[in-house]
């Protein structure tokens, strides 16, 4: 205790809103993305599956975003579409321009430029187990995009772009519905130019808006 | 020609706990755990106020971030102050009877470019002996080498280890890997 004759004789909730991300009353400040400093930040909850419904999931009170314990994450480089396996307290480090989609929690493939790091917390005394996300803040022409690869062949059959260096986080979640609606609303844009298969619908994050289709396809990808 | 796969991801074992500091991409990583019987390390922020300390409460995972600019000390890890050119997350966990501790430095794209290591007096909170390190791009463990030196340098000179400020005299410190304790780091260690 060599600093105890200068600590601040303050208790920390009065002075420092968020001392803790994972402290009850702070944590649903980040169940989407959330800006702080240099980084963004994004906890969810691990539900032990995918709720069946909309409905199902409200009453389960794991937030607007989940994760689910059975959901498996895939990522694609030069050797195709590889899944990569997550333990608990082991921090995967994603770097920057490699595709990622997790199985139920969103259903399309993220590419940012920023290294983005999730290490699943397990359950405590009193609380749920949470995947924690953090990246850097993007800047400048540094962008999110959402793409969607042919599941037979791995061609890209659709991708779009939010800059979210110069616009920021505010307008993401209002993009990826568009973005997924667009795309599922228009079986052209689903259909790979190279091999005709016609990929499934696409999902939100944002699980609680998911149409009874696109509940559906959460399910199985 | 020779080419290789390009590293998508990597993955790094936060209960594997071996203390050394993983620098790729962005960020700059650091694991390490304590067992029962341990003291816990304990998160110091300085202030213009005083010094802040940032113990864990409960059993359950904490997650803080240490705004960049922000001198910060944890004891038992490491007994100097450090600043650093970007924000830094400490995520700590318990499992079992285990404390595991997690140090994220970075993110931006242009971020991690200098540190600087610094003194703090323990009778009058006035920060001293700030030096800066630039070349943070060449690893995170080539700045701790830096504050090690600058530790000894510390430890072997009353003088430099005088407050300016309030005259009173700074007890020896210790650098962040303990393994490279001296009997006096050690000991300063063990005191926290």
């Amino acid at each position: 205790m060599m600093y105890a004759d200068v600590y601040v004789d303050e208790p920390l909730d009065k002075v420092v809103d968020d001392w803790d991300f994972l402290n009850e009353k702070v944590l649903p400040k980040f169940l989407g993305f959330r800006p702080v400093g240099h980084g963004v930040y994004g906890m969810r909850q691990i539900l032990p599956e995918t709720p069946q419904s909309v409905e199902q999931q409200q009453q389960n009170g794991g937030g607007p975003i989940i994760a689910v314990k059975n959901r498996r994450h895939w990522e694609i480089g030069p050797r195709g579409v590889v899944e990569v396996k997550r333990t608990p307290l082991v921090a995967h480090v994603m770097l920057a321009g490699t595709p990622h989609h997790t199985e139920h929690v969103y259903g399309y493939w993220h590419i940012n430029d920023m290294d983005e790091i999730t290490i699943d917390v397990p359950p405590a005394a009193d609380r749920p187990g949470y995947v924690v996300l953090m990246q850097g803040h993007p800047k400048g022409n540094e962008a999110d995009r959402m793409a969607w690869y042919c599941e037979q062949c791995t061609e890209l059959v659709h991708m779009t772009e939010l800059v979210t260096g110069t616009l920021g986080f505010k307008d993401f979640w209002n993009w990826e519905r568009a973005t997924v609606r667009a795309y599922n609303s228009d079986a052209k844009l689903r259909t790979c130019w190279n091999c005709g298969h016609v990929n499934p619908l696409g999902y939100l994050a944002l699980a609680t808006q998911d149409t009874p289709q696109e509940r559906e396809s959460r399910l199985k990808w | 020609m020779v080419t290789a796969d390009p590293t998508l991801s990597f993955d790094v074992d936060v209960t594997a706990g071996d203390g050394r500091w993983v620098r790729q991409g962005n960020h700059a990583i650091w694991s390490g755990r304590r067992e029962p019987g341990e003291p816990p390390y304990v998160l110091h922020e300085w202030t213009e106020r005083g010094v802040r300390p940032f113990p864990r409460r409960d059993d359950n995972a904490h997650m803080r971030r240490v705004p960049a600019g922000t001198p910060y000390h944890i004891s038992h890890l490491f007994g100097f102050w450090i600043v650093n050119d970007v924000d830094t997350m400490l995520l700590s966990a318990k499992r079992g009877e285990t404390d595991y501790y997690m140090l994220v430095v970075g993110g931006l794209t242009d971020g991690l470019r200098e540190a600087s290591c610094l003194f703090v007096c323990p009778k009058c909170a006035a920060r001293f002996g700030e030096a800066r390190f630039a070349e943070l791009r060449s690893g995170y463990e080539r700045f701790l080498d830096f504050a090690l030196q600058r530790v000894r340098g510390f430890n072997a000179d009353a003088k430099q280890r005088t407050c300016s400020n309030c005259g009173a005299i700074h007890p020896p410190i210790y650098g962040f890997h303990a393994e490279a304790d001296t009997p006096e780091e050690r000991a300063a260690r063990e005191a926290g």
